[in-house]
Formats: structure tokens, sequence, C-alpha cells
């Protein structure tokens, strides 16, 4: 199957799931908007009476230097929500993709019926050993940070003849660390496909989650590298471009509380369908006897 | 006591600079007809740098004159480099081989200075040296009486360090610095009692103080470097075994650094003012090349604005040396005529390596014109240049009001806020009339001495106008320039430039560590009532006032009360504006009256305030709390929802792209 039948079919698929689209970006906004709410809480008592909170908000950062000062406990308190609300999305897109790939990748008599209880249930069925792949891949999701703060502090270390050099090498960095996260994500999906769709072996305990691990990253790296290629650049083109939205039309829309409400509904529809589509398409690959060396019997569109 | 040199080497060396000296006439090293100053330590240096030891082999003569009103019994040499010469020394265990960001190497970092020989007079007192640390006395054979001359010959070996605060050698750059025995400067009262020597350890915090002169120096190095250095070259000349000399000439001046590196990438400016032409030379480094513009640019805006506003540059070249990655310790420091900036990768609106530059080069006002003592009264250099950078910024910058660190993507900071961010921190620790070394924490005499100078003339300027606080500052380094003034001299100075005796503002200022943190306590709004209750009636006994409804088409009167206090020691003359519900508003004055700390502003009319701030326009850059300047009467959640916002943005932001 090539990337773009994959990426067609994916589309196809998860189109056809709305709810469940719905349902990961509402998570999302749910997540955010609870990671903020200490730090919102005490900030109304400092605040909602004071003339500076307008100066602040129009971009006088004395302001916001005094104030973060004097209140470090807000700081803290938005960390703290910010670990969390990324705690609880990753260990949740990880059931998501668990219950994606059960879905729309694995052999049709394993499919779980519609609706909400199929996705529950899906979820349910693929979470311990999604929730594996997911840990095991931190180790993996090491190697971009760590490359990716030790390039930040060379380039900036020793400045590549002034500004413009640098900041375009740390934009080259930025991209292609993003790449290389994103082929990792790739290379985890294809395990996750490989890990939820193979039928369980007798005795194949841990031995089968490293199995799967490797087969996404020989995925990844050997075995369609073009494909995964390909996927990882989307997503990355797909995270700029919905990150840029966000802050965007998160600072055009701030003065008006629905309109920003719908505006960040819009953007995480979008963002919720395309890395929906983009577990499948690579669970797709992932699972296509003809990139395993048989031919193509269980995909079936 | 001026004698003709005695001993073999003070002959030779005497010898040796008449030779020289025949060699090259040396160009004007000023712009304005001299002598400027006293000229009362002068020097004749010749030396020769090994830069695979790193070592600075040297002779110098110097000639002192006693300008002070009592006799000298003694002489106090500076050796700065020997408090690079262990981890026991004041300046290594003040600074934990830490300064700034640059940390010391000790495997091959370490540097000192050596006296291996000493003729004073003609006599050999070299065995007569105390040496301890960073300071070397030798006692004279008879006092030197006022207006005395005494001749030094001073042989000596100085080992540069791995270059971490301020001097010393990064690869193969070498910012030679604080290299020679310098004279202290001796001082007395002006009834010629008080007479000492006003030197000290070198402590972390701690610059440089010493008398002017004029310097001719002969510097040999290898051929391939090239060597940037105070006042003019006069010359160069091929010595056998590749080296070269390297001959400059300095007037006026109260210490010498060089430069050298065999790639630096020479930039020239030409500077022109209503005295005449300045020849500014930046020595560049590979990999700096985009910023050079901007250093340059820096550089013209800071001698323009600084030349009219206090006195113009009175010398004819300066030389900017921008260091090498790697060696940013020996960045940032100023030298008569030159100075080091260190470059940064900031886009157009962050104006970090212009700062760096325009701070520098401000260090030939106040350190370089106007000598006072950098570690009793570090305030009145590093302060009166912060203060001097501010102005050249707001020149650069296009005139601004304030002079801004950045200006991007709708946030901003200006230098005065960037310091009372600092300040505020430290505030109550120490007052700002403090030996250099006795602060607290280096971060505190940062803060105070760099910035609470700066806030305080941006006060000032806040308080009677910036017209009269350059006069006063004018005024002050009309007066101080070329000498080394004391507070007292600066306060008089100041005070008679600006019109007004200002002792009452500088008192506090100075010697205290009160703040100033004026706030709105609260907004009080009720509304007028006719008189409620049992009144006397005129015929006796009692008379009851029913409430009474408004009558139709009668409007509300609303009363308004707004409490303000000071929080801080420092009272100062501010204002107060309240806005109405309506949209107009009032300013009332709320003189600087010791008592009470509060007042209480009533307003009446027909709308009720709606808000309340003080220093509206935000005169008082001293004032440590500016969030509680002002106080709305009904709170307004709308501005934190909209942050709130904007951080969920942030945040959805941050978790699409960790999950895609």
């Amino acid at each position: 199957m090539s990337l773009g039948q994959a990426l067609r079919e994916a589309a196809r698929r998860v189109s056809s799931r709305r709810g469940l689209v719905a349902a990961m970006a509402i998570a999302q906004l749910l997540f955010a908007w609870i990671a903020i709410r200490p730090a919102a809480a005490a900030a109304a008592v400092l605040l909602d009476d004071r003339p500076g909170a307008a100066r602040l908000l129009a971009g006088d950062d004395g302001l916001l230097g005094e104030l973060l000062g004097d209140q470090r406990t807000l700081a803290v308190a938005g960390a703290a929500g910010a670990q969390v609300a990324l705690a609880l999305s990753g260990l949740l897109a990880w059931l998501f993709a668990g219950a994606l790939v059960i879905l729309f990748v694995g052999r049709d008599d394993e499919r779980e019926a519609a609706g909400a209880a199929g996705v529950v249930a899906a979820m349910a069925r693929a979470a311990r050993r999604s929730i594996a792949i997911g840990i095991a891949g931190l180790a993996f999701r090491l190697v971009p940070l760590v490359a990716a703060v030790g390039l930040g502090v060379a380039i900036f270390a020793d400045p590549l003849g002034g500004f413009d050099a640098s900041v375009a090498a740390a934009v080259a960095l930025t991209v292609g660390i993003g790449l290389l996260w994103a082929l990792l994500t790739v290379a985890l999906d294809g395990a996750r496909a490989l890990a939820l769709t193979r039928p369980p072996e007798p005795g194949a305990g841990p031995p089968r989650l490293a199995r799967a691990l490797l087969g996404g990253l020989g995925l990844t790296f050997r075995r369609r590298p073009l494909a995964a290629l390909g996927i990882a650049a989307i997503s990355t083109i797909a995270t700029l471009l919905f990150g840029a939205l966000d802050l965007g039309l998160g600072h055009l829309t701030d003065g008006a509380e629905l309109l920003h409400l719908a505006a960040m509904l819009a953007v995480e529809l979008a963002r919720a369908f395309t890395a929906a589509a983009l577990v499948v398409a690579t669970g797709l690959v992932a699972v296509d006897r003809r990139a395993q060396g048989a031919p193509a019997t269980h995909v079936s569109s | 006591m001026r004698a003709m040199p005695r001993s073999p080497t003070a002959l030779a060396l005497t010898l040796l600079l008449a030779t020289t000296a025949t060699h090259a006439a040396a160009p004007p090293a000023l712009r304005v007809p001299g002598p400027l100053s006293p000229r009362n330590a002068n020097y004749t240096l010749t030396a020769t740098l090994d830069p695979a030891a790193h070592t600075v082999d040297g002779e110098e003569r110097v000639t002192f004159r006693n300008v002070a009103a009592g006799p000298a019994r003694e002489l106090v040499l500076h050796l700065y480099l020997n408090a690079f010469k262990n981890d026991q020394t004041t300046f290594y265990r003040e600074s934990k081989g830490q300064h700034r960001s640059a940390r010391a190497n000790r495997h091959d970092g370490w540097g000192a200075i050596e006296v291996t020989r000493l003729v004073v007079d003609g006599t050999d007192l070299t065995a007569a040296l105390r040496v301890d640390e960073t300071l070397a006395t030798v006692a004279l054979p008879r006092p030197l009486a006022p207006g005395e001359t005494v001749t030094l010959d001073v042989r000596f070996r100085a080992r540069l360090p791995r270059v971490f605060a301020r001097t010393g050698w990064y690869g193969d750059f070498f910012a030679v610095a604080q290299w020679f025995p310098k004279l202290a400067v001796f001082a007395c009262a002006p009834d010629g009692a008080d007479c000492r020597w006003r030197a000290h350890q070198h402590h972390l915090n701690s610059e440089f103080f010493s008398d002017f002169g004029v310097y001719d120096v002969t510097f040999r190095a290898p051929s391939r470097y090239t060597v940037a250095a105070t006042g003019v070259p006069v010359g160069t000349e091929e010595l056998p075994g590749g080296l070269r000399a390297h001959r400059f000439h300095a007037e006026d001046v109260h210490d010498f650094a060089l430069a050298l590196a065999p790639d630096f990438a020479i930039v020239t400016d030409r500077v022109t003012d209503g005295v005449g032409d300045i020849d500014v030379v930046l020595y560049s480094v590979p990999g700096h090349a985009a910023n050079r513009g901007r250093h340059l640019a820096a550089a013209r805006a800071t001698l323009v604005e600084l030349g009219r506003r206090l006195t113009p540059y009175p010398y004819a070249r300066l030389s900017i040396v921008d260091v090498p990655t790697g060696a940013e310790g020996a960045g940032g420091m100023e030298y008569p005529t030159l100075f080091f900036t260190f470059d940064s990768p900031a886009p157009a609106r962050v104006w970090a390596p212009e700062i760096v530059t325009a701070h520098e080069l401000a260090h030939q006002w106040f350190y370089g014109i106007v000598a006072s003592d950098e570690v009793e009264e570090a305030w009145l250099d590093e302060g009166f240049t912060e203060a001097s950078t501010d102005w050249a910024l707001r020149a650069l910058q296009g005139n601004q009001p304030r002079a801004l660190v950045y200006d991007l993507l709708g946030h901003r900071i200006t230098y005065a806020e960037g310091h009372r961010l600092s300040y505020r921190s430290v505030a109550t620790l120490d007052p700002l009339d403090l030996h250099a070394y006795r602060y607290a924490t280096n971060r505190d005499y940062g803060a105070i001495t760099y910035g609470k100078t700066l806030l305080a003339f941006t006060t000032l300027e806040g308080l009677i106008g910036a017209a009269r606080v350059e006069a006063g500052m004018r005024r002050y380094v009309e007066r101080a320039r070329f000498t080394h003034p004391r507070r007292a001299d600066f306060v008089a100075a100041f005070s008679e430039g600006a019109g007004e005796d200002l002792s009452w503002y500088w008192g506090p200022i100075l010697d205290g560590v009160g703040v100033v943190d004026d706030a709105v306590r609260s907004i009080e709004v009720r509304e007028k009532r006719p008189p409620e209750g049992l009144f006397d009636a005129p015929d006796g006994g009692l008379r009851e006032a029913a409430a009474t409804h408004r009558a139709p088409g009668e409007k509300t009167t609303w009363i308004s009360d707004v409490l303000v206090e000071r929080r801080g020691a420092i009272h100062l003359p501010t204002e107060l504006r309240v806005v109405f519900t309506d949209g107009s508003e009032r300013r009332e004055p709320w003189p600087a009256e010791a008592t009470p700390a509060w007042r209480r502003f009533t307003f009446e009319g027909p709308t009720a305030v709606a808000r309340a701030e003080l220093d509206p326009d935000g005169k008082i850059t001293l004032d440590t709390n500016r969030w509680n300047d002002g106080l709305l009467a009904r709170r307004d959640p709308e501005p934190r929802q909209r942050l709130s916002r904007r951080l969920e943005s942030l945040l959805l932001a941050l978790l699409g792209a960790v999950g895609l």
C-alpha cells in the first residue's frame, strides 16, 4: 500500500467516526482549561482590582516581572498545571491511539461495534499494550530531546556569525528535531499497530512487545523509510501549522470568550483529525503484508 | 625629589626611551588643547608578550608628582594581577572563581605579577618592597612634599590568567589589562589633613582607580598579532625573532590596556561633532560580522549624545574590541579610549549588543574623564554610566522618552524598568553610598550601584524635569573632569547646575535603605444623602429628619474617598489621577509631606470614581511596587481572563506538538 493510498484510506475511515475525533479535540481543550485554573484563580485575587492588569496585557513586561518575582506560586501553579495536563494528555493519546488501531486497522472481525461504547471497549482492549509501548517509547523520545538541548546550547554558545545565522540554525534544528520526534512517533504508532493486530502467541509477553517495537523501528527506518518520512513530514508541518493557529487565533480572539472557544475548537478538531488519520495511516502501512514480504490479505477497505 | 637615574637598569631604560622617542613623532592623542589633567603619574613602558607562556616582561619608568596637600611617606602600587594568583586571594575567595557568567580555569588559569626590581630616584628599594596580594608598598627615604616629584624604575613580569574576569588570554586572544605595576592615588583633605593612599585590595566588586598622566608604551609581540591599545598608535618596528614593536601614545588617561589577536577584522568609522573628528576603530573577531554595524551605530550615538549633553569626547581615537566567543569574561570592560564589548545573537529590536557598547563607551565620561574612586564610591562611576547609557540608548532608539531593552512582538521593557526589577529585590539590603566590597552580595552590589543610581536619575527627571537633570550633570562633569571627585563634589555641582539644592533628595537616596512605595489603599464610593436622624431644633428640643426620596429628575451625587499611603521611607511628591465612571478624569498633587504617610482624597460629583492611580505617568521609577500604584473601584476580571485564554492557547500548542 502506498503512502497516498494509506493516507486516503485513513482519512476515509477516521471521517466515519466524527464523534471520536470530537472527543479527542474536546479532551485537549479540557486539559488545557483545567491546567490553567489554579493559576487563573490565584491571579484573580491579584489582578482583578488593579489597573496594571490591562497594562500587563498590553505587553508591559516590567509588570509581569514584578508579578512573577513577588508571586512565584503563580508560575509554580501554572507549571504544575501544565505538567499534569501533559501527563494526562499523553496517557489519553496512547489510549486513543490503541483504540484507533483496533477500530480502523485491525481485521474486520476484530473491529468493535460503532458508538461510544465501542470506542471505550477498544480503548480498554488496547490499553495495556498501547500504554506499554508508550512508556517504552519515552526512552526513544530522549534521543531528540537530548539532541535538541545539546545542539541548541552549541548554537547559542557559539553564535554563527550573528543573529540571522543563529536563528536560521535554530529553525533548522527545530525542524530537524521535530522531524526526528515525528519519525519516532511513526515508529511507535507502527509498533502499536503490530502489537494490537497480530494474533496473540502462546507465552508471549514482553518479548512480543519488544518485537513490536523492533518492527515499528524497522518499518520507519528500514522497510518503509520514505512512507515513514512522509508521515513524519506531514506531522511536523501540521504541528507547526496548528501551533501557529493556536497562538495566532488565540491571541486574536482572546477578547471574546465564545469566539475564542470556537476558534480553539476548530483548530483542535482539525488537529485531532490529522493526528488520528496519521496514526491509522501508519498502522495501515505497518500491517501491509506486502511491506512485510507477504501478499496483502487482511487490510480491507 | 627628582634625580637622574643612578642604577644601570634605569640608565639603560632612559637611553632606550630616548632612542625610541626619536623614532617617530606622536600623532595628536587629543582633539582639544592639553594638558587636560594634572598629569602627575606618567608612564613610559616597554614590554614583550610571550604568547606561549602567557607572560609579559616589562620595564616602566613612572614619574609621580604629589598633587595632594600633604606629604607622602610611602608609595603604594597596585599589582592587580595577583588577584588571580591562587584560590586564597581576596578576589578569588569573594568570586569563588566566577565573574558574571565566566568561570576560572584552575588547571592553567592562574595569573600573577612580580616586581623584580624597584629603583626610586636612583635608589634600589627592591628589597624594601612589601607585597600584600594586590598592593605593594615601599617606604620613601624621605617624605615627598606637595609638588615634589619622584621617579620609579620598575622591572616586572606579568603572568596573564586564562580570562574569566576582565584580563587574560583565551586561545590566541589576549586582553592585556591591569598588567603593569600602577601607582595608587594619594589624596588629602583640602586642609592637608587625613592624607592617605586610597588603595584597597582588588575585590570581586571593585574596579580601578589611579592618577592621570601621559603614557608612552612600546609593546612587542609576534608579528602575526594585530594590536589594539589605549591612545593612538605611533608606529611599528620589525624586530629580530619575528617580533614587532607597537608604539602607542596617550595623554590625560589613567590606565593603559591592550588587546591582541591574529584574526581581528578592523572596521573603522569617523564621528564628527562640534570639536572635530573622532576615529572609531572596531576590532571584531570572525563569526561576529553580523552585528558590527550595530556596535558602531551604538558608539556613534553615544559619542554624539554624551558629547552634547556632558562634554565632548576629548580624545582623537576610540578603540572597541569585540571579544571572541569563549572570552566573554574580558567583555564589558572599559579602559581609557578603549573598551571591550561582546556580541550576542539578538534580533533588531532587542538592544543587547548596543547596550554593552553604549555602557562601556559611557564609561569614557564616568571613569575616563571624571575619574571617581571606583572602590569607595562605585555609584559615581557605574551608576552615572548607567544613567548616561540610558540617554545614549534613547538617542539611538529615536529619542524615546525611556530607553528600551527590547520591543518585540508586542512586548517591551525599558532600561530603567529592567533595573527596577533587580533593585526592588535587594532594595533594603544596603545603601548606595558604600564601598564596593562591603555589599552583601555581588547581585546586591550590581542592583544598587548600577540600578538604584539610574532609577534615582530617571525619577529626578520626572520630579524636576529632564533639562535640569541634564544641566546638573553637565555642571558636575565640567567641574569634575580630569579630577577625582567625591560625593560632596557631585551634590554641590549637580545642585548648582540644576538650580536647586537637591541634598534633600540625594541624602536619603544615598545613605538609607528606605524605598519609595506609594500605594492606593482603598476606594470607597457612596451616594450623598440628606442628613437623617435627630437634630437640635432652633426652638429647643429635637427635630427628626427622615430619609427622603429623590425627586423625579434629581440626579444622584456620589462621594468617592480614595485613600493613598506611602509604604516606603522615602516620600517624594507625586500625583493622583482618578478616572470617573463617565471616563472623565482629575489629577491631584500629593506633596512629599513626611507625616502622615497617608491622605484621603474625597471627590464629590455626579459620577463616582472608577479608578485611581498614583504617579500615572510613571515618573517615579524608583517605586518598588508598581502594582499597588493603582486600584479599581470594582473588580474587572477581563484582563485576567484574556491572559488565561492566551495561556490556554499556548498550552494547546504545546500539547499538540507532543501529541502529533
